[in-house]
């Protein structure tokens, strides 16, 4: 043991310990289609499910449009999308079965539907009772309506139950900066902004020997945060042999640069790479449009234009490989029939859900068990019904499409009302 | 300050083998959950106080607690106007922007926004990085995230800085006032859309959120009905057109105002009443017992933990109804309760923890604006940039929310110990902390990190595994311990306060 006496300039150093943070990026090695590993991990019971959230409760009766439905251009006199026969309107609704129509600025979409990859489901969402986003939000990605009672979230639920001996550290991704409550509890299941950054700083070996001190220490840490580092450290090992940063997505497609696009291309990468991930959530937020809305342009217009540039480059990239994803777009609630003052929508009750998949039962573009916008079938006099729980599409989607067939434990106290939409 | 003894057999633990670890480690996870509370068993009152009133310990709060105790901290903390700030106040000079009010900031940036939100976040960190009323500053935050706007949704980024200037003052204040600051504040009636809302169709966004998340709760015992009336009630709180912003920007419009009679939780507003609709229904939401419940719970949730009891909750909430919820007096009640003293440790929030990592380094700051854009990215890559979170309720309270991201806070202590140009780590003042223990050994020096960052000596796991990654970094005692200092802000004691 020494006892020099050290003086403060001589304790400390200035000396850069853990220097040399780019210097880990030479040795990674060409971009592949899939990963170099012996044997890749996938997922053995179907399809990647890939759930967007679109926070803020969307204005789905701007999205997927009941042209057909006079009472619709009555409540939103200012709002409202033109018929796809008006043709004094440059921007106007496009046709999807002479009934719905889909917002223009969704126009990337329609090839989709018309090649019957995408369905909207209308007059969907969940029964609960609330008009708080936060409540709402926290009951439908729980997947209990009105009960507090289940603490996991549904896709937690589905990757804890799928039984699939899917080993990969990486089953789950929640992209940005925390999961959101549809993956609480999920097994091997990490949050991620970016692909590129999913490393330890600084020099190699030092992060190799950090990394393991690390996992010492947070092996006494209380068991949920011992689990995250956990996760953290084996989702390093396999993120790191993805080379993100030469991803160069197939069938020319073309994603904008927005957070938004960006998770959804990282999302297909990670598919390509074959690391065994089963389920990536994206949010995309700014929905509560209380005012100035919009209508065939506008503020809701930009939102559907970073949705719909999204899904149609993900779809486009990937392609063949559409046939082993299943993505579901939601939201927690639609908003009110009638157009506020302000030229927006207050807080309403059902809505729409999208899914874009290759793997389809039904065949026509919207599933919807239509009653109307007249005041005698609205819920509470002022917002659209409810004809179909968005359970039924997301239990019949985790049977059908990703071989989970404890769908009575994902959502309990209900019995799934199956609607044939997938095969 | 580590006697020989126990500083002896600790020396004689680091010799353990990494078999050895990996037994202990095995025993501590087969405990029963719970009974490992890394950060808190055996943390030192003063420690605690530190942790929980403070954005963290820095080497100059360190000896000025140990050295005026712990009731003389706590009433220092409670007094803020006891203590100067200035200091504080002469970094804010590096912001002159932010000085100015909103209306005069919009008609110079109107065109560069981000300019001013970057100049505002640098004024908000500074008063938390350096203000010695620090329990002051965490109030300040705490109704900052109770009142939360987004400052990313149109002009808010401007608005915000006089919101900013309203809430300060009150935060020590009672309920009605900082209620009645948020109503009045342009920033608030812009964000939820009250600034636009009129009598012919009253928008119902801020009325819906006044008694959700500012007052009564969700469950507080409010209906649609009374969330319409509400929102007829402030039908014409606005702000100026944007051509006309100058000085005050709240502007009452009594030509948008609903003159009606409106029924508010039983309690009738006569018609024509014109502004004073508004300041009853703040009146009748600031004392009622579903607001003192709902203000109780989220500030014992701030304080003490993620699940605070219902018998706290209560005792605040009568603290509340008595003071008519005074901030000070409900800040003592929790520092009278056991359950602040036996608190289980609370996981730092990504902004939090940024914070304490700052001050636990004195880090000393060469260039302040290239300093706010590392710190910004800093903060966006751990998930918690203040007032970036797009919904009202704002940035989640609760520990469970933040654990999954523990990368980007590991790489956030990485880029911190490195000095750069724009920023360096405060080792003099570290270094003088050690001298003045006496510590001489990279022993003692590890076991010292461990008192001073975490207020208790390490357990042997984590002294063994701290020491042995000491030896593989090459250099003398100064890497070494540097290293050390390094893995102890990103153990998992440091991710909670």
């Amino acid at each position: 043991m020494m006892n020099k006496k050290y003086t403060r300039r001589e304790l400390f150093t200035q000396n850069r310990v853990f220097d040399n943070l780019a210097s880990a990026q030479a040795t990674i090695p060409h971009w592949m289609p899939r990963l170099a590993f012996a044997q890749p991990y996938n997922n053995p019971a179907g399809d990647v499910l890939v759930v967007v959230f679109l926070r803020g409760g969307a204005d789905s009766l701007n999205m997927i449009i009941p042209h057909g439905d006079e009472r619709y251009y009555e409540v939103r006199p200012r709002l409202a999308i033109p018929r796809p026969d008006d043709n004094s309107q440059p921007l106007k609704t496009l046709d999807l079965d002479g009934f719905f129509g889909i917002h223009p600025a969704l126009s990337p979409l329609l090839p989709i539907f018309n090649a019957g990859q995408m369905k909207a489901v209308h007059g969907t969402g969940s029964p609960h009772d609330t008009r708080s986003h936060f409540e709402a939000m926290d009951f439908m990605e729980r997947g209990t309506p009105n009960s507090f009672s289940v603490t996991s979230g549904w896709v937690g639920r589905h990757l804890a139950t799928v039984n699939n001996g899917n080993t990969s550290p990486v089953r789950g991704v929640g992209w940005g900066t925390a999961i959101p409550t549809s993956l609480l509890t999920a097994p091997s299941t990490i949050a991620m902004k970016s692909i590129v950054d999913y490393h330890l700083n600084g020099d190699t070996q030092l992060a190799e020997r950090l990394m393991r001190s690390l996992m010492s220490l947070y092996t006494v840490a209380d068991a949920p945060l011992m689990a995250s580092a956990q996760a953290t450290q084996a989702a390093i090992e396999v993120i790191q042999q993805v080379d993100y940063a030469t991803y160069i997505p197939q069938n020319n497609a073309e994603y904008p640069e927005t957070d938004f696009a960006l998770a959804l291309r990282q999302t297909a990468a990670l598919i390509r790479a074959q690391v065994g991930l089963e389920v990536a959530c994206v949010d995309l937020g700014g929905w509560d449009t209380h005012a100035n809305q919009g209508g065939a342009e506008g503020q809701q217009a930009r939102l559907m234009t970073d949705l719909a540039n999204g899904l149609a480059a993900f779809h486009q990239d990937l392609g063949m490989d559409m046939s082993r994803v299943s993505m579901v777009v939601m939201s927690e609630f639609g908003r009110r029939v009638s157009e506020n003052a302000n030229f927006g929508t207050d807080h309403g009750h059902g809505g729409a859900v999208l899914v874009m998949g290759d793997n389809f039962d039904f065949t026509a573009p919207v599933l919807a068990d239509w009653v109307g916008l007249n005041p005698d079938v609205l819920a509470d006099n002022e917002d659209l019904a409810i004809t179909i729980d968005y359970r039924d599409i997301l239990g019949e989607l985790l049977m059908k499409r990703l071989g989970n067939t404890n769908t009575a434990d994902i959502f309990p106290d209900y019995n799934l009302q199956l609607q044939n939409l997938f095969r | 300050m580590i006697d020989r003894r126990s500083f002896m057999k600790m020396l004689g633990a680091s010799g353990i083998s990494a078999l050895n670890i990996s037994q202990i480690s095995q025993a501590l996870f087969t405990a029963p959950r719970g009974a490992f509370l890394p950060s808190t068993i055996g943390r030192d009152n003063v420690a605690h106080v530190i942790s929980r009133l403070t954005y963290g310990v820095t080497p100059q709060l360190y000896s000025h607690a140990q050295a005026i105790g712990i009731e003389a901290f706590i009433e220092e903390q409670l007094n803020p106007t006891t203590l100067s700030d200035a200091d504080m106040e002469a970094r804010l000079d590096d912001f002159p922007i932010v000085q100015q009010s909103s209306a005069a900031i919009f008609a110079e940036y109107e065109k560069d926004q981000n300019v001013v939100v970057r100049e505002f976040l640098g004024a908000w960190t500074t008063n938390i990085r350096y203000s010695e009323r620090q329990l002051y500053q965490r109030m300040v935050e705490f109704w900052s995230d109770h009142f939360h706007v987004y400052i990313r949704k149109g002009i808010v980024g401007f608005l915000k800085i006089d919101d900013d200037r309203a809430i300060r003052p009150v935060s020590f204040g009672k309920f009605r006032d900082i209620l009645g600051a948020s109503a009045k504040s342009p920033a608030m009636l812009f964000y939820l859309d009250n600034a636009q809302s009129q009598d012919r169709a009253p928008n119902e966004n801020y009325g819906r959120e006044l008694l959700e998340l500012h007052t009564l709760g969700v469950n507080g015992g409010y209906t649609e009905n009374d969330v319409k009336e509400v929102a007829r009630a402030f039908t014409g709180w606005s702000i100026p057109q944007r051509e006309e912003f100058s000085g005050d920007l709240f502007l009452y419009r009594p030509r948008a105002h609903d003159d009606g009679e409106k029924v508010v939780l039983g309690n009738i507003l006569p018609a024509n009443n014109g502004i004073q609709d508004g300041e009853m229904v703040l009146d009748i939401l600031a004392q009622h017992p579903s607001t003192a419940h709902f203000i109780s719970k989220k500030l014992a949730r701030r304080f003490v933990s993620d699940n605070p009891s219902d018998a706290l909750i209560a005792q605040l909430a009568g603290v509340f109804m008595e003071t008519s919820g005074d901030s000070v007096s409900l800040l003592r009640a929790i520092l009278d309760s056991d359950e602040f003293w036996n608190a289980p440790p609370k996981f730092k929030r990504p902004f939090d923890y940024t914070m304490s990592l700052l001050r636990a380094l004195d880090m000393q700051v060469t260039n302040t604006q290239q300093f706010g854009r590392f710190l910004i990215g800093m903060l966006e890559s751990l998930g918690q940039i203040p007032f970036m979170w797009a919904a009202p309720n704002g940035y989640p309270d609760i520990g469970a929310y933040w654990m999954n991201n523990l990368l980007p806070r590991w790489n956030a202590v990485l880029s911190m110990m490195n000095p750069t140009r724009i920023y360096t780590p405060n080792f003099d003042a570290l270094s003088d902390l050690v001298t003045a223990t006496g510590a001489t050994s990279i022993e003692d020096i590890i076991a010292f990190w461990g008192t001073y960052l975490f207020g208790r000596t390490l357990t042997d796991a984590e002294f063994s595994t701290i020491y042995d990654f000491s030896l593989t970094i090459s250099g003398d005692i100064p890497e070494r311990a540097t290293a050390a200092f390094a893995l102890c802000l990103a153990t998992p004691a440091f991710q909670y306060r």
